[in-house]
């Protein structure tokens, strides 16, 4: 049996398919974008704060 | 008498006198799939159990793919999705996001290198798909086959057969597919460019990065849950260095384990009765379309990050922004030596590659959230 689970936003059509693309495309940039800028903060905290080599930060902690 | 009787009774029940031409064709199409993983090593862990599952399917009167049977079971694995985070778990112990780490800027090739799935979407709708069909075939573009499997079990279940396909025999064919598109769009002296040696990453943040991307992914996206948890599990498993045995057995014979079970398992999607048919020839022309124009789309923009960097990245990288791990990478590396025999791109293009996992994750899990699944 096909199920067609709900499809609560967008029409089933092709303005719908081309609304949704446009979406999708804009919002995942962003998104990804926007996990970069966290994955600058981990550097950046790792820089500031290195690591010793048994485990702790340093300033000792 | 009898004796005429029992030889045609035999006769019968052998799988020759149930043969179609169809299934003729799936078994040399499951053929041609082990040729082409043990002659010409194309991904042989995908294409030779695809092979094998195509081909015991295609022989009538197993009964092995009807409920009880030993391929019926298999195939649980796929419509529970036990199968797509289990791959993910070994995927995140197998990998190193450190290239991510380093140069963070690469993620956005994960992102241009998507195009292909918004492409592949629309021209279903155009074709006369169902909304939730047109995601679930868009998603092949992001050449992530548990991702695939994810989005077309919840969205498209009927057309997880033909998705699943096509989605791992493109990965499988990526060196036949992306370097024409490659050549075609990078001019040869940028395809000569040697890029600089990445910042070393610390293993502090390393075990840091699967933390955040946890807490962060899941609670803007909470639809792709099961994927993105086991994929930095595994890489924290990887990383956190007390459990090594652990690492190596869920990166290394775990992943081949399952890679072989959920291959077999869409193998035997590929029956006559399912495959032979308008549907299934308009989903593997889109796939193909969301494959290229995506590759195209992530080398575009790896021109357009060279240029904007006076020539430090090579744009080779940007194909393996769509998400086959570490296939697309290992294409942009090997491309990249026909031209500069000392350029060694591969840690360079596992970056974008890695960010294509991200990708494609956050696109389903975007388009999942658009059309209000219930999970």
């Amino acid at each position: 049996m096909n199920v067609i689970i709900s499809t609560a936003i967008i029409s089933d059509n092709i303005q719908g398919a081309l609304a949704l693309s446009v979406f999708d495309f804009i919002a995942c940039f962003f998104v990804l974008w926007g996990i970069s800028f966290f994955i600058r903060g981990i550097s950046y905290f790792d820089e500031k704060y290195p690591s010793t080599p048994d485990g702790t930060t340093s300033k000792g902690e | 008498m009898d004796i005429i009787r029992m030889i045609q009774a035999m006769g019968s029940g052998t799988g020759i006198a149930n043969f179609t031409p169809a299934n003729i064709i799936m078994l040399s199409f499951g053929v041609l799939f082990i040729w082409f993983g043990i002659k010409k090593k194309y991904e042989p862990f995908l294409l030779v159990p695809l092979g094998i599952g195509c081909i015991l399917v295609n022989i009538p009167g197993t009964g092995l793919d009807a409920p009880g049977g030993l391929l019926y079971f298999n195939y649980q694995g796929i419509t529970h999705v036990i199968y797509p985070p289990l791959i993910f778990l070994g995927v995140g112990a197998m990998t190193d996001f450190g290239p991510l780490i380093a140069n963070p800027s690469t993620i956005l090739l994960g992102a241009a290198a998507h195009l292909g799935i918004f492409i592949a979407l629309v021209g279903a709708s155009i074709l006369g798909f169902h909304i939730n069909e047109a995601c679930a075939i868009g998603i092949i573009g992001g050449a992530d086959g548990p991702m695939a499997i994810y989005v077309a079990t919840k969205l498209a279940p009927h057309l997880l057969g033909p998705i699943a396909v096509a989605a791992y025999s493109y990965m499988a064919l990526l060196p036949l597919i992306q370097p024409p598109i490659m050549k075609l769009l990078v001019p040869l002296e940028e395809r000569k460019i040697a890029m600089e040696k990445m910042k070393p990453v610390s293993r502090r943040a390393k075990i840091v990065f699967p933390v955040v991307m946890i807490f962060v992914v899941l609670i803007l996206l909470p639809p792709i849950a099961p994927l993105i948890s086991c994929l930095m599990l595994g890489n924290l498993i990887r990383e956190c260095g007390v459990m090594e045995r652990v690492s190596a057995t869920i990166g290394g014979p775990f992943l081949d384990i399952i890679t072989t079970f959920i291959a077999i398992a869409i193998g035997t999607t590929m029956s006559a009765t399912n495959f032979a048919n308008m549907e299934t020839l308009k989903i593997v022309i889109l796939g193909l379309i969301a494959f290229c124009t995506g590759s195209a789309s992530g080398v575009l923009w790896a021109r357009f990050m060279c240029w904007m960097s006076k020539g430090k990245i090579n744009p080779l990288i940007g194909s393996a922004g769509i998400a086959a791990v570490p296939m697309a990478a290992r294409v942009s590396h090997n491309v990249g030596l026909l031209y500069n025999k000392r350029n060694y791109l591969i840690m360079h293009a596992m970056g974008p590659n890695l960010a294509g996992v991200l990708g494609t994750a956050v696109a389903g899990g975007i388009m999942l959230t658009l059309l209000g699944v219930k999970l």
